[in-house]
C-alpha cells in the first residue's frame, strides 16, 4: 500500500513535471528564505567616542586635572606624542562601504553625533550571521583592520599594541581587578597628581638652577672683563694670576649648572609626556575598557590638533561593541510565506490526487468491473 | 503524393518511401508521428505488436470470427485510434477482412495519419446522406485493411452520430462485406452518442491508459456503457 502510494505521487509528478518543478523551486526558495530568517541578522556597532577636550561625565576633579595637564603641553610634546605612538590617519572613517571580513560581506557605515562637548563617532557594521559571538569576532577584525593603516598628518589612530603599552606605562601597578572595581581610576588620578607635583618641583628647581647659572655666569663675565682690562693696562702678574684662578674656578660650576638645567628640563619633558598619557587615559576611561570583558581593546584613535594653545587633543576609542538583532527584511518574510503557501498547496494536491486515484494496472479495476467483462490484456508502452 | 488512394493501394513501405522524398514543408506533420505508433506494421517484432496479436487472438477466441467492434475510452488521449489501427492491421495479418471506420467526427485523425485528401468524400458525407459506402472506403496500402475517415471536419457534426438510417445502412453493409468492422468513436466522457453507438456494436472495448486514466472518470464511463461494455484493454503498461 505504501509503495503504491509512493507510485501515485511519482505518477502525479510525471504528469505535471513543469508544475512540480516550479513548486519545488518555490518551496526550496521559501525554505531557504525561512532558514535565512532563522539566521538572524546582527548589527554590531563600534562606538568611537571622541572627547573634546574634557569627556562628559567627568568629575570636576578629573576635569581640573585634565585641563591642567593639557595646559602644560607644548608643541614639542604633541609632536613627540605623534612620533611615539605611531599615529594613524582618520581618513578611513570617511570610507564606508562593503568589506569582506573573514568571508562575511559586511557593510560599514560611519556617523558622527555631537553630544554636548563630546562628539561621538559611531561605526556600524551590519551583516547576517547566526552567532552573536561571531558578530563580535567580525567587529574585532574590523577594528584591527582600522588600526593597521599607515600614518598621516591629518589625524591619528592608535594600534592595539600601542594601547596596551600606553596602559602599562601609565599605571604599572594597576590590575584588572582594581580597574574593574574603580581602583585603577583612583590610582591613575593619584599618578597624575604626583606627576603634576613633580613637575612643579622640577620647575622650581629649574628656576633656582637658572638663577644660579645666571648669577655664576654674571660673576664669570665680570671676572673675565676685569682680566681683559687689567691685561691692557699692564697689571701686575699677581693680579692677573688671581683673576685667572677666579675665572677657572667659576667655569666648572657653570658647566655643572648647565648640566643640571639640561637634566631638569629632560625630566620635565618626560614627566609632561607621562602626564599627557595619563590624562588621556583618564579622559577616555581606557583602563575600564580593557578590564571589561564586554568591551574590546582593539581600536582607538588619537588626533592631535596643532594650534596656539595646543591644549585640545581628542582621544577616541571604542568604548563598547553593541550587537543587536536586526529585523528580518520584508522580502524574506514574503518569500517565506509564498514558499509555505506553495508547500501547503502541493500537499493538498497530493492528498486530492491520492483520494481520486489513477489507474495503474488491471488489478486497480477489480472492484469496478463485473465478471462478464473480459480483460483483453496489456499493451506495453510504445517506445519511439 | 497522397498516401491514401483507392486506385493505387500503397504499402507501409511505400508510405516510408513517399515520406523520404517529400520535403519537410510538404510532409504532413503527423505522418511520422502516427506511422511510428502503428507498431504492427512499422515494428512487427516489437513487444507491443506481439501484445496486439495476443489481444487479437483473445477476441477471436471469445467473440468468434466476425462482428462490429467499437473502441472507445473514458477520456481523451488514451489511445483509441492507435488501438483501432493496430487491431485492424493485426486482423488483416490473420487474413481477416477488416473495415476501419473513423467516427470521431470532432477530432478526426485519419486524415493526418494517412493523408486522406480533403476534397474526397468522407464518412461525414455518408452520415448526412450524400455518399454511398463504396464512395468513402479505401485501402490502407496493401495491408488488407480498408478504412473510411472524416475528410472535412468542418462539416462533420457530432449530431450525425445519433443512430440514423445512414449509420445503420453502413453497419449493415460492413457486416455483409467484412469479417470485422472496427469503429473508432469518441470517448464516452466527451460524446454522449458513444453510449448509443455501443448498443449497435457486437462488442465494446474500453481502452484504458495506464498511469493516465483517472478512476473517477473511468467509473462514469463504465456506468454510461452499462451492459454493452464487453472488454477492457490497457495501454502503456
Amino acid at each position: 500500500m505504501f509503495i503504491r502510494g509512493m507510485e501515485m505521487e511519482w505518477l502525479f509528478f510525471r504528469r505535471h513535471l513543469e508544475v512540480a518543478l516550479l513548486m519545488f523551486a518555490l518551496t526550496t526558495a521559501g525554505a531557504f528564505a525561512s532558514f535565512s530568517h532563522l539566521a538572524k541578522t546582527y548589527q554590531a556597532t563600534v562606538r568611537l567616542v571622541s572627547v573634546t577636550p574634557v569627556p562628559r561625565g567627568a568629575s570636576d576633579e578629573d576635569a581640573g586635572v585634565i585641563r591642567q595637564a593639557q595646559a602644560s603641553l607644548t608643541d614639542e610634546d604633541v609632536l613627540a606624542l605623534q612620533r611615539r605612538f605611531h599615529l594613524y590617519p582618520t581618513w578611513l572613517l570617511s570610507l564606508p562601504g562593503s568589506w569582506v571580513i573573514d568571508g562575511i560581506r559586511s557593510k560599514l557605515s560611519f556617523s558622527e553625533v555631537n553630544e554636548g562637548e563630546s562628539s561621538l563617532k559611531q561605526l556600524s557594521v551590519s551583516f547576517t550571521d547566526r552567532s552573536r559571538n561571531r558578530a563580535r569576532e567580525v567587529t574585532s577584525a574590523i577594528a584591527a583592520d582600522l588600526s593597521s593603516l599607515p600614518a598621516s598628518a591629518d589625524g591619528a589612530m592608535l594600534a592595539p599594541s600601542v594601547i596596551s603599552g600606553l596602559q602599562q606605562s601609565c599605571s604599572p601597578d594597576r590590575t584588572s581587578k582594581q580597574a574593574k572595581s574603580g581602583g585603577g581610576r583612583a590610582v591613575l588620578t593619584r599618578h597624575v597628581q604626583i606627576l603634576q607635583h613633580d613637575l612643579e618641583t622640577a620647575h622650581q628647581q629649574e628656576t633656582m638652577i637658572q638663577s644660579g647659572l645666571e648669577k655664576t655666569g654674571n660673576e664669570w663675565a665680570h671676572v673675565h672683563r676685569e682680566l681683559v682690562n687689567r691685561a691692557n693696562v699692564d697689571a701686575s702678574p699677581g693680579t692677573v694670576s688671581r683673576l685667572n684662578q677666579q675665572r677657572a674656578k667659576l667655569e666648572p660650576e657653570i658647566i655643572s649648572l648647565q648640566k643640571a638645567l639640561e637634566a631638569n628640563r629632560s625630566q620635565q619633558h618626560k614627566w609632561r609626556m607621562e602626564l599627557a598619557i595619563a590624562t588621556a587615559t583618564l579622559a577616555s576611561d581606557l583602563h575600564e575598557i580593557t578590564a571589561s570583558t564586554q568591551s574590546m581593546p582593539y581600536n582607538a584613535s588619537l588626533r592631535g590638533e596643532r594650534g596656539p594653545s595646543l591644549v585640545s587633543f581628542n582621544l577616541a576609542t571604542n568604548t563598547s561593541v553593541e550587537v543587536s538583532e536586526a529585523l528580518p527584511s520584508l522580502y524574506s518574510v514574503w518569500l517565506s510565506s509564498l514558499g509555505l503557501g506553495f508547500a501547503v498547496l502541493l500537499a493538498t494536491m497530493f492528498v486530492l490526487n491520492r483520494r481520486d486515484g489513477i489507474v495503474t494496472r488491471y488489478t486497480d479495476l477489480s472492484k469496478e468491473l463485473s465478471d462478464s467483462i473480459i480483460y483483453l490484456g496489456d499493451i506495453p508502452r510504445i517506445k519511439l | 503524393m497522397n498516401l491514401f488512394s483507392r486506385d493505387a493501394p500503397l504499402s507501409i513501405d511505400s508510405i516510408r518511401a513517399a515520406s523520404s522524398h517529400i520535403s519537410l514543408r510538404q510532409l504532413p506533420v503527423h505522418v511520422d508521428y502516427w506511422r511510428a505508433r502503428f507498431v504492427v506494421s512499422s515494428a512487427p517484432k516489437s513487444i507491443a505488436a506481439a501484445s496486439y496479436r495476443t489481444v487479437c487472438d483473445r477476441i477471436l477466441f471469445s467473440k468468434g470470427s466476425n462482428g462490429v467492434m467499437l473502441i472507445t475510452s473514458s477520456g481523451p488521449g488514451e489511445g483509441k485510434t492507435i488501438t483501432s489501427v493496430n487491431l485492424a492491421l493485426t486482423f488483416a495479418e490473420k487474413k481477416q477482412s477488416v473495415l476501419l471506420l473513423e467516427l470521431s467526427l470532432t477530432r478526426p485523425r485519419f486524415q493526418d495519419a494517412f493523408g486522406i485528401p480533403g476534397c474526397q468524400k468522407g464518412i461525414q458525407s455518408l452520415l448526412s446522406g450524400h455518399a454511398e459506402p463504396e464512395q468513402i472506403i479505401g485501402n490502407l496500402g496493401n495491408t488488407g485493411v480498408q478504412l473510411a475517415g472524416v475528410t472535412d471536419s468542418a462539416s462533420a457534426d457530432v449530431a450525425l452520430l445519433f443512430p440514423n438510417e445512414y449509420l445503420d445502412n453502413l453497419l449493415r453493409y460492413s457486416r455483409s462485406k467484412y469479417d470485422w468492422t472496427i469503429l473508432d468513436v469518441p470517448d464516452v466522457g466527451s460524446c454522449p452518442q458513444t453510449a448509443a453507438l455501443a448498443a449497435r456494436a457486437d462488442s465494446v472495448i474500453l481502452v484504458i491508459r495506464s498511469r493516465h486514466t483517472q478512476l473517477r472518470v473511468l467509473r462514469q464511463a463504465i456506468c454510461s456503457l452499462g451492459p454493452h461494455l464487453t472488454s477492457i484493454l490497457m495501454n502503456g503498461t
